[in-house]
């Protein structure tokens, strides 16, 4: 794998849990216990009914990309992926040819490291 | 009853490369410009309204340097939609006696300084998605390109449909003496400038440029003792969108809130509206607006900018007759003060002949600020030839 060039995430107090489930390849989304809704991104409360009982649940890492765009100056692409779970994510889709990805495509999650280690989720072909 | 509040002062700065001017400068130069415009003067003044663009804290040090004499103020910030809001925000303060006369300015350098985006100060001052979107190295344009992108998938929406929004641009632009590109392009060298995020071409994308605008507003009795038109603001309303809980509004914005309020404030319909100001930080934005500003069925929108329905003088919604962002100017990133601008020419019967709109009485300026899928906020005005 080529070194990263991708900025590293900064972590706030609420999500240092999430950053370590991704570095052990964990794929982790919050969900609510009081509505049972899943949401992105991870918050201390729940933002649909504002329950402060929500608990970072291993997803499971599939989705379909909802749309996405491919960036000439590095051939990366962006996308927003709409996790089988329910919330729509804003990630990378890498490892993958543009040309075999469409909307609605399969897509499942991978990891990479930032320009700091850090392994953050993204996705790839199915 | 409440006092109506009008458009009495406007101008646009014609640097579009301000080597020698400070970002203070280029909001004074342009503020004096919209009170001679109006024929008031700074001691006039007793509100005052300035965006994120301004220097420092909030209105603070611009009524320091213009030595202002505040009674009310305003620092809303929302991106490029800041002043269509301020406008909104000064209506409102005039209406209920809290000011006489409201200045409104925007302005600065990006060009010359060569530094678009101000850096995150500290991490306790990051958004607090950030940590979950810079390791993606997203930036604007791919965001755009997304809802250009799921537009096409959702309607059928083209390149080409989405191209003549630059052409009809650029047909205006070429009248203006300051715009930036003045040259009049067709489909195909919009089709043909490279792909700087799918499916947005170079030529999707506004310019990057430098300048000062300013807009001057004031009370019923003040505004008709000035020898300008009168210009009244006849509706207004604003709105946000966001990620929200993971539901990205990606092709539909805030508009479709801010703009049926609008409308029905004025009593006006989309039917109505003679000229169109709409933000046009690439061309996919200026078509959603049109779509959610029901000139257009959702989706639609495609086939109604085909084949120079927005040029003037020949398509049904002339718009953006400056040349817009796309081709005049796009100051300090932020493009909504000159919709205002251009809309008041419109109004006022005094835009460039060639692209002034005839019986041009009721005419719409619409703003989208910050970035359509992560969170933005639309500002919509309607205004009225008295």
């Amino acid at each position: 794998m080529l070194s990263s060039k991708r900025p590293s995430p900064i972590p706030s107090p609420q999500t240092v849990e999430f950053w370590k489930a991704s570095a052990e390849r964990k794929f982790m989304v919050p969900r609510c216990r009081a509505c049972n809704r899943s949401h992105w991104y991870p918050r201390p409360f729940c933002p649909h009914c504002y329950s402060q009982d929500v608990a970072l649940e291993k997803a499971s890492g599939r989705g379909k990309v909802y749309s996405f765009t491919v960036l000439t100056k590095d051939k990366s692409i962006v996308a927003y992926v709409k996790l089988d779970e329910g919330p729509i994510m804003l990630t990378s889709i890498v490892d993958t040819d543009p040309e075999k990805i469409g909307i609605g495509s399969e897509v499942t999650v991978t990891f990479q490291p930032t320009e700091d280690g850090t392994l953050v989720p993204l996705f790839r072909g199915a | 009853m409440a006092d109506d509040a009008y458009i009495v002062g406007i101008f646009e700065h014609p640097t579009r490369l301000a080597t020698d001017l400070s970002v203070p400068q280029l909001h004074a130069e342009a503020a004096f410009g919209a009170l001679a415009d109006a024929g008031l003067s700074m001691s006039d003044v007793d509100a005052y309204y300035c965006g994120g663009d301004a220097t420092g804290l909030g209105p603070l040090p611009m009524a320091t340097y213009l030595n202002m004499k505040l009674r009310h103020f305003d620092s809303t910030d929302v991106g490029g939609s800041t002043y269509l809001a301020h406008v909104s925000h000064a209506r409102d303060a005039i209406r209920s006696g809290r000011c006489d006369v409201a200045l409104i300015t925007c302005g600065g350098r990006p060009r010359a300084s060569k530094a678009a985006v101000v850096p995150v100060s500290s991490p306790d001052m990051a958004e607090p998605d950030a940590q979950f979107e810079v390791p993606y190295n997203t930036n604007v344009v791919a965001f755009y390109a997304m809802a250009a992108a799921r537009h096409m998938h959702e309607f059928g929406t083209t390149s080409e449909q989405l191209a003549w929004i630059k052409v009809a641009a650029s047909q205006h632009a070429q009248h203006n003496p300051h715009a930036m590109l003045p040259k009049p392009v067709t489909v195909d060298d919009v089709l043909s400038s490279p792909v700087v995020a799918s499916p947005l071409h170079r030529l999707d994308c506004c310019v990057v440029s430098d300048g000062g605008a300013a807009v001057v507003m004031a009370r019923s009795e003040i505004a008709r003792s000035l020898k300008r038109p009168l210009v009244k603001v006849a509706g207004a309303a604003e709105a946000i969108f966001h990620f929200g809980a993971g539901e990205p509004h990606i092709i539909t914005t805030a508009t479709s809130v801010s703009g049926p309020r609008a409308f029905a404030e004025a009593r006006r319909t989309p039917a109505d509206i003679k000229y169109t100001s709409v933000y046009d930080s690439f061309t996919i934005t200026a078509l959603l607006q049109i779509e959610d500003l029901g000139f257009c069925k959702k989706g639609q929108g495609g086939p109604f900018v085909a084949d120079g329905n927005l040029i003037s003088g020949r398509g049904a919604l002339p718009f953006n007759t400056d040349g817009g962002g796309l081709c005049n100017n796009h100051m300090a990133n932020r493009g909504g003060i000159t919709k205002i601008i251009e809309a008041v020419r419109q109004v006022r019967g005094e835009a460039h002949p060639a692209v002034q709109v005839k019986n041009c009485d009721v005419v719409l300026a619409n703003g989208i600020g910050a970035i359509v899928g992560t969170r933005h906020a639309a500002a919509t005005l309607i205004l009225e030839r008295q």
